[in-house]
């Protein structure tokens, strides 16, 4: 049994983009991607979240969950994954203890790389099985895998799959991460899931799994994976019906197969 | 599908001792390892009290802290290696899930006190389970799990997965958060601390002890634990509050749930399970939550309730772990521990904390429960081996 993927979003420097009712894709022309220029719903705290889950968000809300919501949402899962986690924010908090304004409780709360997850858990009400994963360069191929997972033993019904990342330059001279932002999510179902809740399959996603050689099919770290799917589901020209990326003789590092022709036309 | 998963071999160290044995006996004499921190400075946080692992006792368990790599690695890799030689599994087809909230975070914090770059990324939770994996020649896969104070538990059931899946033929998970200044003036600033040992359940409770601990158990399939089980893995579930960033929600719902559907993939009705162990941090909101799911699952005949804080502290990444290890040993000894700090009821949810330590004939089925910030709820049912 395989899984389908109804829905992509993507976002880092370079602007945003997804296939919840349009395919969107534009040049922000901003240091920072602005709540606003995504979505016309207010969001309030949008401004007091960390780099990663911004990303995360932005990349969620490009799935359409609020212009199509499911049925039920009991049986939806969140997997996270992230490379770098917090380490920006980390940072940023150990300046500030000993400071004179003292540790600041909104900072150390996004010290966990989780809260991505959880904003995406407030903002769309899921609150089904959900697990964030720290896998560096194979978190694109651990999140998906783990969804896939889910689904396929039922303890799912569908999973938001989502990779994010707020890497500085100092982050990543430390930790060997390319610098950068990132926020992908993928809407993974189980074909009864996305049959009821209208969602149309634009592809399947058979099977998953990370190992240095994928790497090498798809390039260096998380980003140029999650990228590479995105990609493929979004902008057909120059990709076949399928990514079969091989690893070795044996193993697979990522099977989809496109279900639609066609997928959403390009909003100007 | 998987039935289960056994644990076969575990270990781990706390303020009140190096291995489970230590740490299992002082809890019978009700000791505890809160104490006045000798590594942080008197007054600089909201409390002066941690449960700290003593330099001199870790180091004659066997724990290399003084010249290793770091105090988390060297807590850590110790009760790694001595599990994972318990359990005499193919290291090749074995791997690793580790469980932490910050890892080796003293790095980043001597780097930015020092205005030095950021060091070499050590206190990346999946760098430390990648160097953890290669120096225990693993050759399965390998992912750390950051559920807040959920991860160890996060962590069991990520393992239980794997096995489920076929990824690996054993799975080593390991816990481990040490003391920090980050934490403390993290918790500090939060206004989450006590500045006495913590007292979970009780009405006088003002807020959590922190403290530092590492666990590791080594998972198998329950089709190959053959006759080395010392418990099974037999339920699971993590559930969402999809309610607030760091409060929990205060109905119970969310840990509810969670309770509910480890019980159905237990296959065990609640009048089934013997013991809860809490996660009762010993904050006023964490204990109402509990207490009412508690409720709201079991009615007002709750088996007995017992919180492990008020011995070892809330130990974060390590808690899940090291407390699941706690219960299996409790199952062993057909005992269940008085929750300590506990003497008179302080939740609205009308639970059975045990106030004073208990022998019921038996201890068959335990549930154990982990909240964390992101209104992460997780639930995991231990059976004694020949039990599930």
């Amino acid at each position: 049994m395989s899984a389908v993927i109804t829905a992509g979003g993507y976002a880092d420097e370079t602007g945003f983009g997804g296939s919840s009712t349009r395919f969107i894709w534009k040049q922000t022309g901003q240091q920072a991607v602005r709540w606003r220029s995504v979505s016309d719903v207010r969001f309030e705290r949008y401004g007091r979240l960390d780099v990663m889950s911004k990303h995360a968000l932005i990349a969620a809300d490009m799935l359409g969950l609020a212009a199509s919501p499911p049925r039920s949402l009991n049986d939806w899962a969140i997997c996270a994954a992230t490379a770098c986690g917090s380490v920006d924010v980390d940072t940023e908090f150990c300046r500030s203890i000993g400071q004179p304004g003292g540790a600041s409780p909104a900072l150390f709360t996004y010290t966990l790389p989780s809260c991505a997850m959880a904003e995406i858990a407030i903002r769309y009400r899921i609150t089904g099985p959900n697990v964030c994963l720290l896998c560096g360069d194979d978190s694109a191929f651990a999140v998906l895998r783990e969804g896939l997972g889910l689904i396929e033993s039922g303890d799912a019904a569908a999973c938001v799959c989502v990779v994010a990342d707020g890497v500085t330059p100092a982050a990543a001279e430390c930790t060997g991460c390319p610098a950068g932002k990132l926020g992908a999510a993928f809407l993974l179902e189980s074909e009864a899931a996305a049959r009821d809740n209208g969602h149309p399959p634009m592809a399947a996603l058979d099977a998953c799994q990370g190992s240095p050689a994928a790497h090498a099919a798809f390039g260096p770290g998380s980003r140029q994976v999650a990228k590479g799917l995105y990609e493929f589901l979004h902008q057909p020209e120059g990709s076949g019906p399928c990514i079969l990326r091989p690893t070795d003789s044996a193993a697979h590092a990522l099977i989809a197969r496109r279900l639609v022709d066609h997928p959403p036309e390009e909003q100007a | 599908m998987m039935r289960d998963c056994c644990i076969i071999a575990m270990d781990a160290i706390t303020a009140l001792g190096a291995g489970l044995d230590e740490t299992w006996g002082r809890m019978l004499l009700r000791e505890t390892g809160i104490r006045p921190m000798q590594r942080f400075p008197r007054g600089k946080y909201a409390t002066d009290v941690a449960a700290e692992i003593p330099d001199d006792a870790a180091a004659s368990g066997g724990f290399d802290i003084g010249d290793g790599r770091s105090r988390c690695y060297a807590l850590a890799s110790g009760v790694a290696a001595n599990a994972l030689s318990r359990a005499g599994v193919c290291a090749a087809r074995t791997g690793l899930v580790l469980s932490t909230t910050k890892a080796e975070i003293g790095e980043l914090e001597r780097s930015v006190a020092a205005g030095r770059p950021l060091g070499r990324g050590r206190f990346l939770p999946h760098r430390m389970a990648r160097d953890l994996a290669a120096d225990l020649q693993l050759g399965g896969p390998v992912a750390a799990v950051s559920n807040a104070c959920a991860s160890g538990l996060a962590a069991l059931v990520q393992a239980a997965r794997m096995l489920e899946r076929g990824d690996a033929d054993a799975v080593l998970v390991a816990g481990a958060d040490v003391l920090a200044d980050f934490t403390l003036a993290g918790f500090s600033c939060l206004g989450a601390l006590s500045p006495r040992p913590c007292r979970p359940y009780d009405a006088s409770r003002d807020g959590l002890s922190l403290g530092e601990a590492a666990a590791a158990m080594v998972l198998v399939r329950g089709d190959d634990a053959a006759g080395r089980a010392l418990a099974a893995v037999t339920g699971w579930a993590i559930t969402n509050d999809a309610n607030h960033i760091t409060s929990p929600l205060c109905t119970g719902d969310g840990l509810r749930a969670s309770i509910e559907q480890a019980l159905r993939r237990a296959r065990l009705a609640p009048s089934e399970i013997d013991f809860v162990n809490g996660h009762g941090t010993g904050t006023i909101q964490n204990d109402e939550m509990e207490a009412q799911a508690l409720h709201s699952v079991f009615g007002n005949r709750t088996p007995p309730v017992s919180s492990f804080k008020g011995y070892i502290g809330h130990t974060l990444g390590a808690a899940g772990l090291v407390e699941a290890a706690l219960c299996v040993r409790a199952m062993q000894a057909s005992t269940v521990p008085a929750s300590l700090g506990f003497s008179r009821l302080g939740v609205s949810g009308p639970i059975n904390v045990a106030a004073d330590h208990l022998d019921p004939a038996r201890v068959a089925h335990v549930l154990t429960l982990k909240c964390g910030f992101g209104g992460i709820n997780a639930a995991v049912i231990l059976s004694m081996a020949g039990h599930q």
